[in-house]
């Protein structure tokens, strides 16, 4: 008998109140493990969508609260590029939009030449091309595979997107999954069927090669002075910029603390009772010599193993919440979760920390009570 | 060793902020070594405060307790002389209802320098000791009062003490149970040597003990 052990049979004990304080925790730990994976998923398809076809930098309109939201005009592309230490600029209009009026889809509208081009790989038919465009069509499309797969798109079908049709001339791969899962026009066909003639939502740009980051820091600058209206950004930051995603972050947040402030509450009570309950055994150990800091860790150790178990169920939870929350059709494509090592290690911490805050109170209590107070009975 | 003390105690004064008068008043008493002393008087004359301050769970206004030849100050001396030397029993059994007789008994012993198997074997030997030969898995639920007050006084020997001090270890049991628990403790007390201080209401209890002191209003009747 250790006191590991008389932890798990005084928890046993009471199944129902034991299961019910580890369910508190498994729901806290799991609401911050799937929130934080997903505000992190979020950003991270947001980023990888820019980096992963070769942007360095992405210019918005300054202020706007979100890359879709902010307008600038297309021809700034052509400025831009001719900035020294900027090798190459193009400006894309992306807007999220249903297809055939079903599920929403993220269209980008490419310029010609575009570098992103080069970032697709088109494994069955081609890319757009300015004759697709004529005759009753409003262009040609390029579909992701993960978007085609899921639909059944075919090559020459029509789909309707900005309840247009669109002709589809190819389908490609992407490394990101929000491109990927996607679709890919000309930006002269997308700007017609969104009324935004000349107009974009982001100019993205790619710096010399070989540019250390001093270099990249004095280009950015240079950008920032020439272009006040706009908001310059790497693409790792890029996601600071926008409202939306601080919103996300500080809702993830505040919902994660509301859970885990009513777990280490839950796990309070639990202990609470367990203590007052057990005033009498408490009290033997002190008599037959158990010192109080034993008496103290061997409560501490059953609010522990009870709350460590809600944690390592809640960060499985998490996770598979996270999961499944982003293969509901309304979102699927769009965020994948990233669960890192230290949101687990974060959210194992703060089951830790919800276990001690849980514990020490009563178990401090407890022991300090008169045992002869407790022992004497009647 | 008879003729050695085993417990000195000399003025205890202790007060509860609730009554008027002390529930010891001066209470002086020697115990030697080997004695089966059984303490008797009214309700409420400190009988149960008395045993509590020779086991050092309450605290004294005054006086001085020296127990199995140590002078204890402050809570942790106490708390070693209880892992030790002294032995308790009381009126209940106090047995953890989570855990098998056995590991009752063995529960005093962790923290010590027994392995957790050996705590267990010993704790199976105190258990034959007792009468309760084999019953090592049974959880206290399913134990007679006597059975559980059995167990609870081969907890009380769980670390060898010289000393047992028993509060009412017979109040909760009928005459037969009770019989039987008094013939264990003076056995004890013959075999092993154990020096026992008995708290009782019953006469038949204190008849059993080698000598009977009677407190009356927090002092030994008669005494000093
Ligand atoms: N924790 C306490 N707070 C206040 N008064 C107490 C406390 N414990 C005991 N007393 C009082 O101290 C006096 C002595 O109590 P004690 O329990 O020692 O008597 P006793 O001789 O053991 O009585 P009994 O035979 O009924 O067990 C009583 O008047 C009791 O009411
Ligand atoms: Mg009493």
């Amino acid at each position: 008998m250790t006191l590991v052990g008389m932890a798990l049979r005084n928890l046993m004990h009471r199944p129902w109140r034991s299961g019910l304080s580890v369910g508190g925790v498994v729901l806290a730990i799991a609401a911050y493990v799937a929130l934080v994976g997903l505000v992190v998923g979020i950003e991270g398809t947001m980023v990888d969508g820019f980096t992963s076809r070769g942007a360095d930098l992405v210019l918005s309109e300054a202020g706007a609260e979100d890359i879709l939201s902010s307008v600038v005009p297309d021809d700034l592309a052509a400025e831009i590029a001719t900035t020294p230490g900027v090798a190459a600029a193009s400006a894309e209009l992306g807007r999220l939009t249903s297809m055939n009026d079903g599920p929403t889809i993220y269209v980008l509208g490419w310029a010609p030449g575009a570098f992103g081009w080069a970032s697709v790989d088109f494994i069955a038919g081609r890319a757009p091309e300015p004759g697709d465009a004529g005759g009753g069509v409003a262009g040609g499309i390029g579909v992701g595979r993960a978007l085609a797969d899921r639909h059944g798109l075919k090559i020459g079908e029509s789909v309707s997107i900005f309840a247009a049709p669109f002709r589809i001339t190819g389908i490609f791969e992407a490394k990101s999954v929000i491109v990927g899962n996607g679709a890919i026009a000309r930006l002269s066909d997308v700007q017609a069927q969104t009324y935004r003639k000349g107009q974009a939502t982001a100019l993205v740009a790619q710096f010399d090669p070989g540019l250390d980051g001093a270099g990249r820091e004095a280009v950015m600058a240079d950008l920032r002075a020439r272009f006040p209206a706009l908001a310059v950004d790497p693409t790792e930051t890029l996601i600071d910029e926008f409202m939306n995603l601080r919103i996300a972050r500080v809702l993830a947040w505040s919902v994660s603390s509301v859970a885990i402030v009513s777990a280490a509450l839950a796990v309070l009570n639990t202990m609470a009772m367990a203590v007052n309950e057990r005033r009498g055994e408490i009290a033997i150990m002190g008599a037959v010599g158990w010192p109080r800091r034993r008496i103290i860790l061997c409560l501490i150790v059953e609010g522990m193993v009870l709350t460590l178990i809600g944690s390592v169920l809640g960060v499985g939870v998490g996770i598979a919440a996270a999961w499944g929350i982003t293969s509901a059709p309304a979102v699927a494509g769009f965020v994948v979760p990233v669960v890192e090592t230290a949101t687990i290690l974060r959210a194992l911490a703060l089951g830790i920390g919800i276990g001690l805050i849980g514990t020490l109170g009563p178990a401090w209590r407890a022991a300090g009570r008169d045992p002869a107070a407790i022992l004497r009975g009647h | 060793m008879t003729g050695d003390i085993a417990i000195r105690a000399e003025g205890l004064v202790k007060r509860y902020p609730s009554m008027h008068r002390a529930a010891l008043d001066g209470l002086s008493l020697m115990v030697e070594t080997g004695e089966m002393l059984a303490i008797t008087g009214p309700s409420g004359s400190g009988k149960s405060t008395a045993m509590y301050a020779l086991a050092g769970l309450i605290g004294l206004e005054a006086g001085r307790v020296e127990i199995a030849g140590r002078r204890p100050e402050g809570r942790a001396d106490w708390t070693r002389l209880r892992a030790g030397p002294i032995g308790l029993v009381f009126q209940e059994d106090w047995l953890l209802p989570t855990l098998s007789a056995a590991q009752n008994v063995a529960m005093p012993m962790v923290g010590g320098r027994r392995r957790a198997r050996d705590r267990l074997i010993r704790a199976e030997a105190l258990l034959a000791e007792v009468g309760l030969a084999g019953m090592g898995a049974r959880a206290p639920a399913g134990l007679s009062g006597g059975e559980r007050q059995r167990v609870a006084i081969a907890r009380a020997l769980a670390n060898d003490p010289s000393i047992l001090l028993a509060d009412e270890p017979t109040g909760e049991l009928d005459r037969d149970n009770s019989r039987q628990i008094v013939r264990l403790l003076s056995e004890l007390s013959a075999r092993a040597g154990v020096t026992m201080v008995i708290v009782t209401h019953d006469p038949e209890v204190a008849a059993a003990c080698t000598r009977q002191v009677r407190l009356v209003d927090g002092r030994i009747e008669g005494g000093p």
